[in-house]
């Protein structure tokens, strides 16, 4: 896996969740509509920030995380996960709950 | 004589009622505060104000002749509702959140953190003080549609049919509400309020209440790029006095998303995906029937998410008290019962709007979530409760007795020296409860005054020379108190006013040619009479259901009530609704595309025929009763109506419809010499005053639950009050040339018989 595909914001597309693995797609992805969205977004200084389902629908920042170039990811609140697939338009992570 | 038909009292039946058959309106001024009868009205004819006599008005216009074809045909179609086309996407479940988001929340920004608090505080002491403001909330909207391409351009039917979903959803009219389960029904609340696409803009311009920008942006996301021009969005507009509705593309398949009360004002309001927007154009299952913006429009008015925002766990609140605890949002469409969080044996109440179901799913609102967004509109957001009154949409009827807000009244009247008088309320009667201020003139007919706004009044009467003259209020009295401005014009029956924003005014006549005649003010200069053709008997009725739009009626020469309308660009022809009445129709509008209509039948019967938006009721309806005086209507709200009648025995009788069925008449007493008039400055209000055989001025009440001073008896307010009718030619009496009957070959008539 190449770390810099993960650069950046991703939104979950739960439509194409699958064996316990959560899919996540670029904002230009043409997702059906929802109420809200959970996202991830990876920085390039190894922080992780987790975007949850806001009070008022828009995603809102959890406390941020970590996460390592070989895929795995720590946040503060919530179990740890692993990056198990990245293209440059998709990416799946397996959370370990 | 046909039967009554709907059970009115007879005069053995009311005997019981106070033990006096004219109820306790006096014949004479016994309450009167100045102890005389009369009050300080003069009634000798000595008086020194300026006869209205003499010249007509500047231009002289005679209203005679012209006004090409008195035909009152044709005019249909124009009323109907838009198209239904709509781009299908194929939707899914909407998506679930996790996690603390209240930590996450607190360290946002220190400033937000301390609004919030303060307003949580705000609305603890609220909720605790029991109080609330009175009848229904009324919030002006715009919706701001920006679109990239033609088709998020969405259709005025498709921005129609959200408001409407609203008005019903925070009206728990919604006709899907059946589907709250048994345990749940007794915390279904009505939030009582209403919503309406602004009328004014913010300069004080009528408007539509959308704004539609195109944008070189495909998308938005929920950075609030769509609320600001600079970036591809369009600005709000002033958040303390409209809810602000942005409408468009949203990427990540987003919905839609909303401020909470107390963010920053340049960013205030919702945001709604065009295709998650209303029910029909681009609304697509299973988000078509505009319960995001239900869903939205409560988070703005303060609602958390029902489950608490704390992920799935069970330690989030919503703050609110009559909802059960629940782990995480719900989906699609559950079934009872969902259970999470040990909130056996009913578990979630999944139905409610704050939870992620389908919209077919979410269908109520709580007790205790309308108190959060009760004390939301009486605190942080009151600046955008217009409640009723002037400043509604709907605008404000005129009459002899108008209300420019809660708590106000003004009433006109002449006096036997055909001089006008006004007296007023707010909150005590001035000058007095029985005096009356002095407005000179000599009056030809009732005064006709309309308020477009707190604190103004226009007052239109015919003077000796059947001109048509003016003055206004608004702050002092123009002309001057006693002095009036000459609109000219030669009127062959009483003027009629209708306003349908501030600073406009729309006076109807009939002419000597009995055609109808109109003349305006536009917020700079009157216009001339112009001639809108027909032949009239009676005085035509007049009525404005919002911006820029007219519904008049007359009565044709064949006793059959005509339509015209002005839809903002053009008059419509005379379309007939039929009928064979014995005087003027009255009409009321309850809102936008609601006309009501009120007639008594050669039977003395009380007839009614509606407009509901899209077509006419078939047939007029008939209400009973045997009425020996035209009826007076007023409506306090949408799907109200209160109807006023004297009967046989001139006592007062009362009627009402309560948005599904029509009450028995109800007797109210008194002795009556003259058409009752009524006003209402807010909903469950209703003042009503009528003149008794002392020709004083009397008045009674309805404040919310029960009648002042009593269902049968009138607070006395003085004056000696000269017949209020300009009195007509009889028919008989009209040219013979003139005597074609608007009769028209098209359109349905029913007789009332
Ligand atoms: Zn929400």
């Amino acid at each position: 896996m190449d770390p810099a595909l993960l650069d950046g914001r991703w939104t979950h597309s739960s439509e194409e969740d699958h064996d316990g693995v959560s899919v996540y797609r670029r904002e230009d992805f043409a997702f059906p509509p929802a109420r809200g969205r959970r996202g991830v977004e990876f920085r390039p200084d190894g922080t992780f920030v987790e975007w949850l389902l806001g009070r008022g629908d828009a995603p809102e920042a959890a406390q941020p995380g970590r996460w390592q170039p070989t895929g795995t990811v720590s946040r503060v609140s919530g179990a740890p996960g692993r990056v198990v697939a990245a293209t440059p338009d998709r990416l799946e992570i397996a959370w370990q709950e | 004589m046909p039967r009554k038909a709907n059970g009115r009292a007879d005069k053995t039946e009311r005997a019981s009622d106070n033990g006096m058959p004219g109820g306790a309106m006096p014949s004479g001024g016994g309450q009167s505060a100045n102890g005389t009868p009369a009050g300080n009205q003069p009634t000798s004819t000595s008086s020194t104000g300026p006869a209205m006599s003499g010249s007509p008005g500047p231009g002289g216009y005679a209203m005679s002749g012209g006004g090409g074809g008195a035909s009152m045909t044709g005019g249909g179609g124009g009323m109907t509702g838009g198209g239904d086309d709509r781009d299908v996407e194929q939707p899914t479940r909407r998506e679930c959140g996790v996690m603390d988001v209240h930590r996450r929340l607190l360290s946002t920004s220190a400033e937000y953190v301390a609004a919030r608090s303060a307003l949580e505080n705000a609305t603890a002491l609220y909720l605790a003080s029991d109080q609330r403001f009175d009848g229904v909330a009324r919030i002006p909207c715009v919706v701001h549609v920006v679109w990239n391409n033609a088709t998020q351009n969405i259709s005025q039917a498709q921005i129609d049919s959200q408001v409407e979903v609203l008005n019903r959803d925070f009206r728990a009219t919604n006709t899907d509400i059946g589907i709250v389960p048994a345990p749940f029904t007794g915390l279904v609340a009505d939030p009582r309020i209403e919503f309406h696409l602004a009328t004014t803009d913010p300069n004080g311009n009528p408007t539509t209440g959308v704004t539609r920008t195109q944008t070189t942006r495909t998308s938005f996301s929920t950075d609030d790029a769509i609320k600001s021009s600079a970036t591809g969005g369009i600005d709000p507009w002033p958040a303390d006095k409209y809810l602000n509705i942005w409408v468009g593309q949203l990427g990540g398949g987003l919905l839609g998303y909303a401020q909470f009360p107390g963010g920053p004002a340049e960013t205030d309001g919702v945001v709604i995906l065009h295709s998650g927007f209303g029910t029909n154009g681009t609304a697509a299952a299973p988000f078509d029937l505009g319960r995001t913006t239900t869903h939205e429009i409560g988070h703005y008015l303060n609602l958390f998410h029902i489950w608490g925002d704390d992920g799935s766990g069970c330690s989030g609140s919503d703050e609110v008290g009559d909802t059960p605890n629940q782990g995480g949002p719900n989906f699609g469409v559950p079934t009872f019962p969902k259970l999470s969080c040990n909130n056996g044996p009913n578990g979630d109440l999944f139905v409610n709007y704050m939870d992620y179901t389908d919209d077919r799913g979410m269908v109520m609102f709580t007790n205790d979530q309308v108190s959060r967004m009760e004390a939301c509109l009486d605190t942080v957001r009151s600046s955008l409760n217009q409640g009723t009154g002037a400043g509604a949409a709907t605008p404000e009827p005129a009459g002899p007795v108008v209300s420019w807000g809660a708590g106000r009244l003004d009433a006109f009247v002449v006096g036997t020296d055909k001089a006008m008088y006004h007296k007023w309320y707010d909150g005590g009667w001035g000058p007095s409860v029985g005096g009356y201020e002095y407005m000179g003139g000599v009056c030809m007919s009732a005064p006709e005054v309309a308020s477009w706004g707190p604190g103004r009044l226009d007052a239109f009467v015919l003077g000796t020379d059947h001109g048509l003259y003016h003055k206004w209020y608004d702050g002092g009295w123009g002309p001057s108190v006693t002095d009036y401005e000459p609109l000219g014009g030669v009127c062959m029956s009483p003027p009629r006013v209708a306003t349908w924003g501030p600073d406009r005014l729309d006076v109807f006549v009939t002419g000597t040619d009995r055609a109808l005649h109109h003349i305006w003010w536009n917020g700079t200069a009157w216009s001339g009479f112009e001639s809108l053709g027909g032949v009239c008997r009676g005085e035509p009725e007049v009525v404005a259901w919002g911006t820029d739009r007219l519904d008049v009626f007359v009565l044709g020469m064949d006793s059959a009530v005509y339509h015209k309308w002005w839809d903002g660009t053009a008059w419509s022809g005379f379309e007939n609704l039929g009928g064979v009445c014995v005087g003027s129709p009255t009409a009321v509008s309850w809102g936008p595309n609601r006309l009501d209509l009120f007639a008594v039948g050669t039977d003395s019967a009380l007839y009614h025929k509606w407009y509901d938006g899209s077509s006419w009721s078939a047939d007029w309806e008939n209400l009973g009763g045997v009425c020996a005086s035209a009826p007076t209507v007023v409506s306090w709200g949408p799907g109200r109506l209160d109807v006023f009648v004297l009967g046989t025995d001139s006592a007062l009788y009362h009627q009402w419809w309560d948005g599904s069925a029509w009450s028995a008449f109800e007797y109210m007493g008194g002795v009556c010499v003259d058409q009752p008039r009524v006003t209402s400055w807010a909903a469950n209000r209703l003042d009503v005053f009528v003149v008794g055989t002392d020709s004083g001025l009397y008045h009674k009440w309805w404040d919310g639950s029960a009648w002042g001073p009593s269902t049968t008896e009138y607070e006395a307010l003085g004056g000696v009050i000269t017949d209020f009718k300009l009195d007509q030619p009889a028919p008989d009496k009209v040219p013979a040339d003139l005597h074609s009957p608007m009769q028209s070959s098209v359109g349905n008539r029913a007789v009332m018989s």
